[in-house]
């Protein structure tokens, strides 16, 4: 134990008096300082949002750079230095000698972690606590920034069979036209299909005027009942673009329960039967549309007094497009709309995103020691960025929407094969999640410890331990 | 011959040490079918040209490089075992150290490798760094130090655990001679103490002065092997040393000498003292007068810890000190500078007459008869000093000191 405290000791020493700490330190609060001053942001809650994002966003990827970078280089500087040659003569695990390296390395980028992190936490509430904002401003950036809300989803469209239900569609329809239909050449009925879906993708999100469009959000809590819901949602309306964007207006209304039958008493109603059936009935949230500028994010408000959850946990929301240029208007599946409901404070919620950060370094500095170990310095830290790249590939592989062809089946299962091997970085990354106020569920950050630390990194922190263990020092240091 | 009854301490059998490219195709073989013994208590010099394989022999046994042949133990273990490493010290032929770290931090880090107590790495510390002579410069980061400065304090963190065997490459590399002198005698009392040293150096004169014996390696093989006295005795000739002779006495000599060797050829000059020698007098006269140095400055005492001191009480000290205090000879007493050397008239009448006393009376029957030491007087002192030694084992569980 004092071997391994020796080396840790050593380790930050390292690190603090060649100036590698003062140096990230100050890259960090200058990264916090500046970058979230040089994005565009457009009202109280977005400036906060934005400083929160890119503020905490650059302090992870600062820091998870700077462990790897450090891993590779405090494993290999002693070895090519010759440096170690005279640690591993002493009684000392090599084991020990990693791991006693990685603690040190993680050790510092923690504390650095925790210094970051206070900096980001402690100006965004010296901002909102500036004469900046009005009350009002204030109000909006507690509920829907400063908060730490669980998010629901509502069930995903099945675009696949819509598409092909439309392909059936058209060619009936060619057919009875008397057109031909090509099902011979290779890649015809595929290049139709695709064509299709693409409509079907446009069209499961598309609200032309004057029609509805309604979400329905499954498995939600009756504990909640009486909280405070708030739909988030953004629209865009003639195009799925940033630009040209404009006010617009629409109409929401919301699915309001009426019971028909009541539950036979002293019954559970885990079982369908034997829960009250009802019926929907839509209450328009407004007498007059509302107007809004699409292409950002905004919230209603649903109160907990209007009993919108259903007995069997569902709430159903409807939009109506009153659009004045009578134009179609766009929802984005990965908007939502999200329904979320306050969970935790905003102070623990940030925690939260701090220890999955700090578990992102976890990975990172180990991922940098175990290369760093097995490899020479700038080998160490090409195969260290090419493990990230691909994380990033395997993540986009397998994140497409839609198949096209071999080439795209061989990307998904060849993406899907590096997944099981590589933890992509973006795993870690909930600064998205802490800045538009929702909640970081344990589950999640459980699940990020099992799938990613437990199955994938710890792997390779052993293999690279393993090799460093036998490998042999006096050939590496050899001039 | 007798056999050698001190415990292995380590062993090479049939040793060999390919080198290989990163496509395994052989690219040199640095060792080659090496056996070797060194025992509990040798002082051991590992010689031989560069490239010959010491350092790669080195590397075997400290565990640094694999064998691809052979057979490599030391206490009986593999290299690599972690219990192996505690009983060993190690100096590398480049004193590699932590540049930010100070001369404390340094010994400090080593120490705690060993896990011993931060009062035991105090107490060490303090003694090791007074021992290399860089007491005063505890605070300084190594990377301040000079080359000599640096190897110090590598020399003193091979020894922070009082180590059994100590393996030195190049220990005297970089170092001043005094510095070489203090090294040296370093070696000879971690030998007193049963230690063992093995050394590479290519200072044949250093490991001549504290060798017990040397394996010479040429083209990864042993070419030579032994007692450096049976090595390097030249048997078929007679030197005779003797305090400066007037010019009748070497008349009579030379005399003598024609009537005994009939025809061969031989030289009578005056001795030269050896560079180091000089150098060191004139380094101790220096310090007599309090001349100050930024430099190393170590008093040339062994930390006590390692000369086995610290075992002792002051009483037990003052016999063992009687004991074992060596005779003062003329060369001892004699004083530091040469100039009070050659001034000394008297004295060179009297060595005159000393000599002319013992040409007529010893040299005609007995040439070797002048040789010093004596061996009767040697042996009895070995017997007093063991004598004294068992006495104090008993006593103290120490060890005696220089």
């Amino acid at each position: 134990m004092k071997a391994f405290g020796g080396i840790v000791k050593l380790t930050i020493r390292h690190a603090l008096r060649s100036r590698v700490f003062l140096l990230l330190l100050a890259l960090l609060l200058l990264a916090i300082a500046v970058i979230p001053g040089t994005v565009d942001s457009s009202g109280a809650a977005d400036f906060i949002k934005v400083m929160l994002f890119y503020g905490l966003w650059s302090v992870s990827a600062i820091l998870i750079l700077s462990s790897v970078w450090l891993g590779c280089f405090i494993m290999t500087s002693d070895l090519e230095k010759n440096l170690l040659h005279l640690v591993v003569v002493k009684p000392v695990r090599r084991s020990v000698i990693w791991m006693g390296k990685w603690t040190g390395v993680l050790l510092l980028h923690l504390l650095l972690l925790a210094l970051a992190g206070g900096a980001v936490y402690g100006i965004v509430r010296y901002r909102v606590a500036g004469r900046d904002f009005s009350e009002k401003d204030r109000a909006m950036i507690r509920d829907e920034v400063l908060v730490g809300r669980r998010a629901f989803l509502p069930g995903k469209m099945d675009i696949d069979a819509q598409a092909q239900k439309m392909m059936e569609e058209k060619i009936r329809r060619l057919r009875a036209k008397g057109s031909p239909v090509d099902t011979t050449t290779p890649g015809a009925l595929d290049t139709m299909y695709k064509e299709i879906r693409t409509q079907a993708e446009a069209l499961a999100g598309e609200v032309p005027y004057g029609a509805r469009r309604s979400w329905v959000y499954e498995g939600i809590p009756l504990s909640m009942a009486d909280r405070n819901l708030s739909l988030r949602y953004r629209c865009y309306v003639e195009q799925v673009s940033t630009d040209k964007q404009r006010m617009t207006r629409l109409l929401w209304e919301v699915g309001v329960p009426q019971i028909t039958k009541e539950a036979s008493a002293g019954k559970s109603s885990v079982f369908e039967k034997d829960r009250p059936a009802y019926e929907m009935y839509l209450l328009r949230l407004s007498d007059r549309p509302v107007q809004l500028l699409t292409g950002q994010f905004h919230e209603l408000l649903l109160r907990p007094e209007w009993k919108l959850l259903t007995p069997d946990g569902k709430i159903m929301v409807v939009v109506c497009n009153a659009d004045p240029e009578k134009k179609a208007l766009y929802f984005q599946e990965s908007d939502g709309p999200k329904l979320m409901v306050a969970a935790c404070s905003f102070g623990e919620n940030y925690l939260r995103a701090l220890l999955m950060i700090a578990i992102g370094l976890l990975v990172s500095s180990g991922l940098g020691c175990a290369f760093g170990g097995m490899m020479s310095m700038p080998t160490a830290v090409f195969v260290s960025m090419s493990y990230f790249a691909a994380g990033w590939i395997a993540v986009f592989m397998t994140g497409r929407s839609y198949l096209s062809g071999l080439a795209d089946d061989i990307g998904l299962i060849v993406g899907k094969i590096m997944l099981y091997a590589v933890v992509p970085m973006s795993t870690f990354d909930v600064t998205d999640f802490l800045s538009q106020g929702e909640l970081i569920e344990w589950s999640r950050i459980g699940s990020t410890v099992f799938f990613a630390l437990i199955l994938r990194a710890l792997p390779l922190f052993f293999l690279g331990i393993w090799v460093y263990g036998r490998r042999e020092l006096g050939l590496a240091g050899r001039k | 011959m007798a056999t050698d009854q001190r415990a292995v301490v380590a062993e090479a059998v049939g040793l060999c040490k390919e080198f290989r490219d990163f496509w395994g195709r052989p690219k040199a073989r640095a060792v080659n079918e090496v056996d070797f013994t060194v025992r509990q208590g040798e002082v051991v010099g590992l010689l031989g040209p560069n490239g010959s394989g010491k350092s790669t022999t080195v590397k075997l046994l400290l565990g640094l490089l694999y064998p691809t042949g052979g057979k490599v133990t030391v206490f009986g273990r593999s290299p690599r075992a972690v219990e192996t490493k505690r009983e060993i010290g190690y100096l590398p032929e480049e004193t590699s150290l932590y540049q930010y770290l100070t001369a404390e931090e340094t010994l400090d880090f080593f120490g705690s490798l060993f896990s011993l107590s931060p009062a035991d790495r105090r107490s060490r510390i303090s003694q090791l760094l007074e021992m290399v002579g860089l007491a005063h410069a505890r605070n300084r980061r190594v990377g301040e130090f000079s080359k000599g400065m640096a190897r110090r304090i590598g020399l003193a963190q091979a020894m922070i655990n009082d180590p059994a065997f100590l393996i030195l490459d190049e220990p005297t590399s970089g170092l001043d001679p005094l510095g070489c002198r203090e090294v040296k005698d370093l070696i000879l009392t971690l030998k007193k103490r049963g230690k063992t040293v093995l050394i590479t150096s290519h200072l044949l004169s250093d490991m001549e002065d504290v060798c017990d014996r040397v394996i010479i390696l040429y083209g990864g093989r042993v070419r030579a092997s032994g007692n450096l006295n049976e090595l390097l005795t030249v048997g078929s000739e007679t030197r005779i040393t003797t305090p400066a002779l007037g010019p009748e006495a070497i008349k009579r000599l030379m005399t003598l000498l024609r009537g005994e060797l009939k025809g061969e050829t031989f030289s009578v000059d005056h001795p030269r003292r050896s560079l180091e020698e000089f150098f060191l007098d004139v380094i101790a006269a220096a310090r007599r007068d309090s001349v100050e140095t930024s430099g190393a400055s170590g008093d040339g005492r062994i930390a006590r810890y390692l000369s086995g001191e610290e075992e002792t009480s002051p009483d037990a000290e003052k016999v063992l000190a009687a004991l074992t205090r060596e005779p003062e000879s003329p060369a001892e007493s004699a004083p530091a500078s040469i100039a009070e050397d050659a001034a000394d008239g008297e004295k060179e009448r009297q060595q005159e007459r000393a000599l002319e006393a013992l040409t007529s009376e010893v040299l005609p029957d007995a040439p070797d008869a002048g040789r010093v030491p004596e061996p009767a007087a040697d042996a009895a002192k070995e017997a007093e000093l063991a004598d004294a030694n068992a006495k104090l084992q008993d006593l103290l569980g120490g060890a005696d000191r220089k």
